[in-house]
């Protein structure tokens, strides 16, 4: 009878295998509303910034959206993935830590965002590298994003998350595409 | 303590002045240190300033601790941040200090050694060289004042390393960018004396710029006023043009 319930997938543990030791609660915990609107508020800081520095109004909304839109966009086209990945092949992990996990990184790359607005809106002011700076912050923020869900996963979960390696690329190739529309969509408007 | 001590602290061992509680050590220190960057800073900027001469002085005198404190206040954030996320939990109350600690070690340094920088601007060397010995000095500083900053934040090995070089980067970015918006620190010979030129371009046209020059390609250079501080004319003829 025991063998019927072992899981069907042969890289996943058995049940028996769940008795681990818990993990901190802490990193199963889902940052709040508050948590995430800041975020947010920093994600959107950082593009009015830069769009600030954009040779045409007619630009500065879409150049405004380019953060907030990439890495909001890619956690939750891509964030369902995650889960429902982590909760199939490992079933000793509880459903929240990817949530949470990813919640922390949006958290964490907003942060990064406000952090880099004064940065961007000094560089903007005295120069015209909007762009780059644009892409730059981008970069950083999902960095930030990247690095602290893996970090918060691995902790939570243990190693061996290679279908999370996976999962980065999905997000960062459909982070990339959000953030070349609504770029392209800032181009149109300098047109 | 006094000014005299907290040089002293400052140069042999910058870590012990927020090893105790950085809270404490910013409302202890902080006067002191702010004082430090810009007499110090300005007595660079004087020294700067005397291979021009006249009111150039004081004009360099004025603008070389704003050229340090610039990048303090604005990279400040993004350093905080870059610290955080990397796993290094620190606030502002600990970056703020460490920062001043290590620009104001870099500028007393930058101080002490202006009497050689003086010597050379005295024999009336070219221009060229003038402004080289400027940034090598300026580059040398900043990475003693990196290297400082660093060293009295917690967060070692490895993988601490790339958090720090981030922040430092984050830093290095303003500064260079603050030196162009500031310049002119070293006024030509014949050149009108101004306080700032206008806003144009940016310090990495520049330096490529330079770097093609240096390798004979004389291309010419032409600077357009860019950013939202550019003059307003300028913006608007942008504006109907379309892309910059």
């Amino acid at each position: 009878m025991t063998q019927s319930l072992a899981p069907v997938h042969p890289g996943a543990p058995s049940p028996v295998a769940t008795s681990s030791p818990p993990r901190p609660t802490e990193l199963v915990e889902v940052p709040g509303v508050p948590t995430v609107l800041l975020a947010l508020a920093g994600l959107l800081a950082f593009g009015a910034c830069v769009g600030l520095g954009t040779p045409a109004w007619s630009s500065f909304t879409a150049t405004a959206l380019v953060p907030i839109a990439g890495l909001v966009g890619a956690a939750v086209l891509t964030g369902p993935a995650l889960v429902a990945g982590l909760i199939f092949l490992r079933p000793d992990v509880a459903a929240e830590v990817p949530v949470a996990a990813l919640g922390r990184g949006i958290a964490a790359g907003g942060s990064l965002a406000a952090g880099l607005a004064p940065m961007a809106l000094f560089l903007v002011a005295t120069s015209g590298l909007w762009p780059l700076v644009l892409l730059a912050g981008f970069a950083v923020a999902g960095i930030g994003v990247a690095v602290v869900t893996v970090r918060t996963l691995m902790r939570a979960a243990g190693g061996k998350l290679g279908f999370v390696a996976a999962w980065i690329v999905l997000a960062v190739l459909v982070g990339l595409r959000i953030a070349f529309g609504v770029g392209a969509m800032a181009m149109e408007g300098l047109r | 303590m006094s000014v005299l001590h907290t040089c002293a602290a400052v140069l042999r061992d910058p870590k012990a002045l927020v090893d105790d509680d950085a809270r404490r050590s910013l409302e202890a220190y902080g006067p002191t240190l702010l004082g430090i960057i810009v007499v110090s800073s300005a007595i660079f900027g004087v020294v700067v300033g005397t291979y021009r001469g006249g009111i150039q002085l004081a004009f360099a005198g004025i603008k070389l601790p704003l050229l340090w404190l610039l990048p303090i206040v604005v990279a400040l954030p993004a350093m905080r941040a870059l610290y955080r996320v990397g796993g290094i939990a620190v606030d502002y109350a600990q970056v703020g200090p460490a920062t001043a600690i290590g620009v104001a070690r870099a500028t007393v340094l930058l101080a002490v050694a202006s009497p050689a920088l003086w010597l050379m601007y005295s024999v009336h060397v070219d221009y060229h060289l003038a402004v080289l010995a400027l940034a090598g000095s300026l580059v040398a500083a900043g990475l003693l004042a990196a290297v400082t900053i660093a060293s009295v934040l917690p967060g070692r090995g490895t993988g601490k390393v790339l958090v720090h070089a981030s922040a430092v980067f984050a830093m290095g970015v303003v500064f260079a960018q603050s030196g162009w918006v500031l310049r002119p620190f070293i006024a030509r010979p014949r050149a009108d004396v101004s306080f700032m030129r206008p806003v144009e371009s940016n310090v990495f046209d520049s330096v490529a710029a330079s770097w093609r020059s240096a390798q004979g390609r004389y291309t010419g250079w032409d600077a357009r006023k860019e950013g939202l501080l550019a003059d307003p004319d300028t913006a608007e003829r942008a504006e109907t043009a379309g892309p910059q």
